[in-house]
């Protein structure tokens, strides 16, 4: 049955049965107070996972995976066809429109970015007055994440980090606590064991790992200005993301 | 879900320990035994802000039926003592 296909609602079940048989026969038969308050307590248990159960993301985890996995090798091929070696900047919706979307520079030696108006939804965007400036304008892992959370995050370090915490730890998993720190030049955030390994490609390297592409759109629709990841190390179960402002 | 087993296992403790602690106190009140639950209920599902709105919103249910539970005891406790009824 497919209602008991997860762990969670298997265990519920478990639990519910097994307190809602213990609870009146300790309760009527044994006159025991604790295995009554022990059945009690392992209902109350059983509920819990039975609603956790109903909770948990409909599609598996490693469906998740394969497609995560199907969507960077297709960008990476991208890169690596257009020969692509500037690092990408991510920039706010409020520049791309619908959800925030990453850049990267066709030049690498292109002049300071100046985006004056939106771009346009496509995959080659011009995004200056120069001729040189042309980039193509990316959805990576961090453009979608947005729209699991309810509200756009603030500016300010704890609603970053709360939002970060909110997707990261609290609906996709992928970490298990968030820390931010700002200052006049972007922001710094550790994020405390990724469940996903940092993989020295140039696909990281230019867009950075998942988790860095999920921290930098976020900070670039917190901050309303276009961020780069600066810089993403790994040191004792921690990975600490330097977000920079792309001035 | 690692944060969905960590509050399982939280809420687990939490319980057996009030359970413990109460039955070797040789209490007998069922009712103060549910009353710790629910106050523990609520303080650890607080704690974890960080589900998603599904998850929250399944456990704040759970969180009202527990309190009408609770609403149900104090009222019979009323009854016990305006009235003399018996309760648990």
């Amino acid at each position: 049955m497919r209602f008991i296909e997860n762990r969670y609602t298997l265990l519920g079940l478990g639990l519910a049965l097994t307190g809602a048989l213990l609870a009146p026969l300790a309760y009527l038969i044994l006159r025991s107070t604790p295995l009554t308050a022990l059945g009690m307590s392992t209902i109350i248990l059983g509920a819990v996972c039975l609603a956790l159960g109903r909770a948990r993301p409909k599609i598996p985890p490693e469906l998740s995976a394969i497609l995560l996995q199907a969507g960077l090798d297709n960008i990476s091929a991208i890169l690596e066809e257009l020969g692509l070696r500037s690092k990408a900047i991510y920039l706010p919706s409020s520049v791309t429109g619908g959800y925030p979307r990453a850049l990267i520079p066709m030049d690498s030696n292109s002049s300071p970015l100046e985006i004056k108006r939106s771009l346009p939804k496509r995959l080659i965007a011009k995004y200056g007055p120069r001729p040189e400036d042309i980039g193509i304008l990316i959805t990576t892992p961090g453009s979608t994440s947005l729209s699991l959370l309810e509200s756009k995050p603030g500016p300010t370090p704890e609603a970053l980090e709360a939002a970060l915490s909110s997707i990261l730890v609290g609906t996709i998993d992928l970490a298990d606590a968030v820390k931010v720190s700002m200052s006049d030049e972007g922001a710094t955030i550790e994020v405390s064991n990724p469940h996903i390994e940092y993989e020295s490609t140039r696909l990281y390297q230019l867009l950075g790992s998942p988790v860095a592409s999920i921290v930098a759109s976020l900070t670039a629709e917190a901050l309303d200005k276009p961020v780069t990841v600066d810089q993403e190390r790994y040191d004792r179960g921690k990975s600490v993301i330097e977000i920079k402002v792309v001035q | 879900m690692r944060i969905f087993d960590r509050y399982i296992i939280l809420l687990s403790l939490v319980f057996m320990l009030t359970t413990v602690v109460l039955s070797a106190l040789g209490e007998t009140r069922l009712d103060l035994y549910f009353s710790a639950w629910l106050v523990e209920y609520l303080a650890v599902t607080f704690l974890y802000i960080y589900f998603n709105p599904r998850a929250r919103k399944m456990l704040d249910t759970i969180g009202y039926v527990l309190f009408a539970g609770f609403m149900v005891m104090v009222a019979m406790k009323v009854a016990q003592i305006l009235f003399g009824i018996k309760s648990l």
